[in-house]
């Protein structure tokens, strides 16, 4: 039985035809979301691992090892069962960094496009092997079923134009269903959902040629057991005859080889929708590759059983060939044919990929067009690479000549991109790793490679004598184990050795699992986002300029006013990432570093706070152990501090706001969000120009500052500044305190005005009895009138009650004026005040106290000396001081009030009596509220602690000095300093 | 390396123990697939350690 040419022709052009079906109804929506989002699609996508490799070469691996074939399943079974150890935070760098291949992932952690362009050429290198091993594949099954024959085939009959055409239809696929978004993170959904189908129809395939073999060539499942058992001890070879090595040796490869081959890396990180889906294919994938594992023993054995005459990688299709079962011969063609294009495609564009971003992109030699951007020109190249890489992976095909059989291309292949797999440990793990020691080691590994596997397999010969190697004991498993183990020395060494750059740390502390990353606080040059587009245009043109900052917008979701420079940051390092997913991280760097620069004058800038709790925050589910002791710490104190009943502000050294409570919050009723990252200055009036005058003076402490809010009231605060210091004991931050005193000062001056009604009421009697005089006098002169005989008599005794009046008017004047409502609570009036009016008018006010009667009061201010003051509070703070020296004497006693003028403008008034003084334990005090020494009823305690309070907010303040018991003479006296002022002056 | 130690243990294990266990694999009286049951009981494992662990990675 067998199939024409032209049958098998249909066949593959029926196939890929489905294929294209697949992906195009995929890509239109004509299959449901459901089917095409769900996590078995991404599952079942990463099947592509299983290419001609799993369907032929692990049969022909079966044939002559045994068990040893399952090592190819088995070693991507680890990598899926250890994803937490790489796969996971490999996936967290290429999801937020945008990376796309190992290149990327390589050229980002060690900073150098030279790693980048390595790295691709020896990819390229290491993968020709595998293409043609795949082109192989298809070309001689079409050519074994086509001649029907068992004979194993010749080159000179192979059917090349139909392997040509097979690789002319994976371009096209490749080109249209890989190519059509230029932007990397965005999920070929075409391309997964197709090779999700793809990896089906191979399991489907596979499993069903496997059980038409079993009946076909054992008759039932019984006997296939029977001939098992029988013959066990010829099919698997001896364990103790060093197998073991060469199997570890095997499996490492392997493992190797599904985290470091393009087209793996491609499926597994750049078409991963969502980290869970990845979680669900590290144990859903290894079944499917175990269930996939399960025909090929079975078929390897039954190759046996027949002896049919192909090489064992054709088992499947020889054995259909020669029990001529159509049923055989079709699953086995449509297995390797699913297998092998699906790997074709992936791998090519993810190649494609890496020539694109790594070796095309920094030669730099794209004309950029201005207006419509970039994107177009990069589809067309990658295009141009697919179409190019796969006639290479051809041209490799017809170089080789069917030399090697599948098994041995793919180890060579396999044992090629191994030497990858120390550079992606190092990215994670091995911090000082730097790019000599990767190169160096990546060149020593591939030159062994190149010089015992490679060039024998181009060249057709060994380049090195067989007989020397016999001698030294190396097969193609010790040559995998030098070539690895070279280059992990050479790369620890030069890593060690050679100096790592300050980007390479930086890099390696962002790829590092235990590590954060800790961004530094840089100043940008730029103030908004358009600025960012008018500098991007000058690189990417306008239009793809202005798609990639509003994209980065967008997935920040900042506003598009956003001028906070923290959020410039971020933007920043946002546009870089996604710049890398479109032309790969070296030219995105470059990119960014020349057309959003950093303020060069700027230095360190401190670390970037607010970024790093966002990404602890984000990290805290990983947290383990101590480290997750420490981050609840570090929730528990920003907690206490953010439930602070007090508003707390941390500023870096630049003025960029690190902290901004919740009291923050309510106080000034603008949310920690708007504020955080932003310049203190930049912040809403007024506390923008509070705090930044604040921040700017000297003086760490403000006692009371009165704030005027938008809506009119007014709140007073008080402030208080430290600050942070670093190590060397450098003032890195400032923490600002800021209290909300409202109530505390309202109450204040509800006690002022009670105080000052209290006045008032002490001078009643005085100012009844001084009324009552002159009324009595007035009742008297009027009774004179009566008797009145001239009219010079009548002329004196009116300007005798006139006299009177006026004095009675001047008292009644004094009490008005002293109790008027001038609200103490209301805002300073600061204004021009006579010091020595300011003073008659309190003594005068206090004469009216019958016991103030022998009391003197001498002023001897200068009368042109004028103040800055607040007439009413100066008033009441002479009154209370007047009071407490009249207290201070027991019998007859004089007053003094002087001022002069001192240094800067600042005039001392100076009360001053010869009482009894204050005694030194009681000076401390005698400013607070509610202390008295007088005894009860005689004193509220409030007059001093007024007069200091009302000195503040006249700007001023008081001092005391006193003399009491056996000093002579003993007295106190009270300095009160306030402003000079000129009456032309106001506040 | 946080939440690996446990994975890195068995790893540890298994390589210790490979030749034991490939020697129980491959027994004389052993059925052919039983390395790919031991293989799906191997994921099952992996399935159930890995269930208890939070999505919340990135």
């Amino acid at each position: 039985m067998s199939f024409s040419l032209g049958q098998a022709l249909v066949a593959i052009i029926g196939y890929l035809t489905l294929l294209f079906g697949v992906a195009h109804a995929a890509e239109r929506g004509w299959i449901k979301k459901s089917i095409t989002e769900h996590p078995a699609t991404y599952i079942l996508s990463l099947g592509v691992f299983a290419g001609a490799m799993a369907t032929n070469g692990a049969i022909e691996l079966a044939h002559w090892e045994g068990y040893g074939a399952l090592t190819y399943f088995l070693g991507a079974i680890l990598a899926f069962l250890a994803s937490s150890v790489i796969l996971f935070p490999l996936l967290r760098l290429c999801r937020i960094y945008q990376l796309s291949s190992l290149a990327d992932l390589l050229t980002f952690r060690f900073r150098s496009q030279y790693v980048g362009a390595g790295i691709t050429i020896a990819m390229c290198l290491a993968l020709l092997p595998f293409f043609a091993l795949q082109i192989q594949a298809v070309a001689d099954s079409i050519h074994i079923i086509a001649s029907g024959t068992g004979l194993s085939p010749l080159a000179s009959e192979r059917h090349d134009g139909l392997a040509f055409l097979f690789c002319l239809i994976v371009i096209i696929f490749a080109i249209l269903f890989g190519t059509r978004n230029p932007l990397a993170q965005t999920r070929n959904t075409g391309l997964v959902t197709a090779i999700a189908f793809e990896s089906i129809i191979k399991l489907i395939a596979f499993s069903l040629a496997a059980v038409f073999i079993v009946w076909e060539v054992f008759g039932d499942y019984s006997s296939f057991e029977l001939w098992f058992q029988s013959n066990r001890a010829n099919l698997i070879p001896d364990s103790t005859n060093g197998t073991d090595a060469a199997t570890r040796t095997a499996l490492m490869l392997f493992f190797a080889s599904t985290v470091c081959m393009p087209h793996i890396f491609h499926m597994i990180f750049a078409e991963n929708p969502k980290i869970e889906e990845l979680r669900s294919a590290s144990w859903a994938l290894p079944l499917y590759l175990v269930a996939l594992s399960l025909p090929v023993l079975p078929i390897a054995w039954a190759s046996v059983a027949t002896d049919q005459p192909l090489p064992p990688e054709f088992a499947t299709l020889g054995i259909g060939v020669d029990a001529k079962s159509p049923s055989i011969v079709m699953f086995a063609f449509i297995a390797t044919l699913s297998a092998a294009s699906a790997t074709l495609i992936v791998s090519t564009l993810a190649l494609s990929n890496m020539c694109l971003k790594h070796l095309v992109l920094p030669l730099n030699m794209i004309p950029v067009d201005r207006e419509q951007g970039i994107y177009r020109q990069l589809v067309w190249i990658r295009r141009s690479l697919i179409a190019l890489l796969i006639f290479a992976g051809f041209g490799s095909f017809i170089l080789l000549g069917h030399r090697e059989s599948l098994a041995q291309l793919g180890v060579i292949a396999f044992v090629g991109t191994a030497q990858f797999l120390p550079g992606v440990i190092a990215s994670l793990y091995l911090p000082n790793a730097n790019r000599f020691g990767l190169l160096g080691g990546l060149t020593a590994g591939l030159f062994i490679w190149g010089l015992l596997l490679l060039a024998p397999l181009v060249l057709g010969r060994p380049v090195v004598d067989p007989s020397w190697l016999q001698s030294t004991g190396l097969d193609a498993t010790l040559t995998a184990t030098l070539s690895m183990g070279v280059n992990i020395l050479i790369f620890i060494s030069l890593s060690l050795i050679l100096p790592t750059s300050q980007e390479e740390r930086i890099a390696a502390e962002i790829c590092s699992m235990d590590d954060l990353s800790r961004p530094a606080r840089h100043t940008l040059n730029l103030k908004n986002p358009g600025e960012f587009i008018r500098n991007l245009s000058a690189g990417l043109g306008e239009e793809t300029a202005r798609a990639e900052v509003e994209r980065a917008m967008k997935e920040l979701q900042f506003e598009p006013f956003e001028t906070r420079p923290y959020a410039l940051r971020r933007l920043r390092a946002r546009i870089e990432a996604n710049l890398s997913g479109l032309l790969g991280p070296s030219v995105a760097h470059s990119l960014v570093t020349r057309y959003l620069p950093y303020t060069p004058s700027d230095e360190s800038g401190g670390e970037d706070i607010n970024l790093i709790e966002l990404q602890l925050d984000r990290a805290q589910l990983q947290f383990t152990g101590l480290a997750a002791d420490l981050n609840n710490l570090r929730h528990h104190y920003r907690e206490t501090l953010n439930t602070l009943p007090i508003g707390v502000c941390s500023l870096a050294n630049d003025g960029e706001i690190l902290m901004w409570n919740e009291s923050m919050e309510a106080m000034t009723g603008i949310a920690a969000d708007q504020v955080l990252g932003s310049l203190i200055r930049g912040i809403a009036e007024p506390w923008g120009r509070i705090l930044t005058q604040f921040s700017d003076q000297d003086t760490d402490h403000v006692v009371r500052q009165k704030v005027q809010m938008p809506n009119g009231q007014s709140r007073w605060v008080s402030l208080h500044k430290s600050p942070v210091l670093d190590e060397t004991l450098a003032t890195r931050d400032r923490v600002m305190v800021v209290e909300d005193i409202t109530e505390y000062v309202q109450l204040e001056h509800e006690l002022m005005h009670n105080e000052r009604l209290a006045s008032i009421g002490r001078l009643a009697a005085g100012v009844a009895h001084e009324v009552g005089n002159p009324v009595t006098g007035i009742a008297c002169l009027a009774q004179n009138l009566a008797y009145a005989e001239s009219r010079q008599e009548l002329d004196e005794t009116a300007s005798d009650i006139l006299k009177q009046t006026q004095r009675i008017s001047r008292i009644v004047e004094s009490l008005v004026r002293f109790s008027h409502s001038g609200d103490l609570s209301s805002e300073n009036r600061l204004c021009p005040c006579n010091v020595a009016d300011a003073a008659d008018e309190a003594a005068h006010l206090l004469q009216l106290d019958p016991g103030t009667k022998h009391i003197e009061f001498n002023n001897i201010c200068d009368r042109d000396l004028v103040v800055i003051a607040d007439p009413q509070k100066l008033l009441q703070v002479f009154i209370n001081l007047y009071t407490n020296a009249r207290d201070a004497y027991v019998g007859d006693g004089v007053i003094t009030t002087s001022a002069e003028i001192r240094n800067q403008g600042q005039v001392q008034i100076t009360v001053e009596d010869f009482g009894k003084g204050i005694p030194e334990h009681e000076i401390e005090r005698i400013f607070e509220p509610f202390y008295t020494t007088k005894g009860p009823g005689a004193g509220t305690g409030l007059g001093l602690a007024l007069v200091h309070t009302m000195m503040e907010e006249m700007e001023g303040h008081v001092d005391v000095e006193s003399s009491h018991g056996d000093k002579i003479p003993t007295g106190t006296r009270f300095l009160l300093t306030l402003r000079e002022g000129r009456y032309n002056d106001t506040q | 390396m946080q939440g690996v130690r446990g994975l890195l243990l068995i790893f540890g294990l298994l390589f210790l123990f490979f030749p034991t266990l490939s020697a129980w694999l491959f027994n004389a009286d052993a059925p052919w697939y039983r390395p790919h049951v031991f293989a799906a009981a191997l994921i099952v494992a992996s399935y159930f350690i890995q269930r208890e662990k939070s999505s919340d990675e990135l």
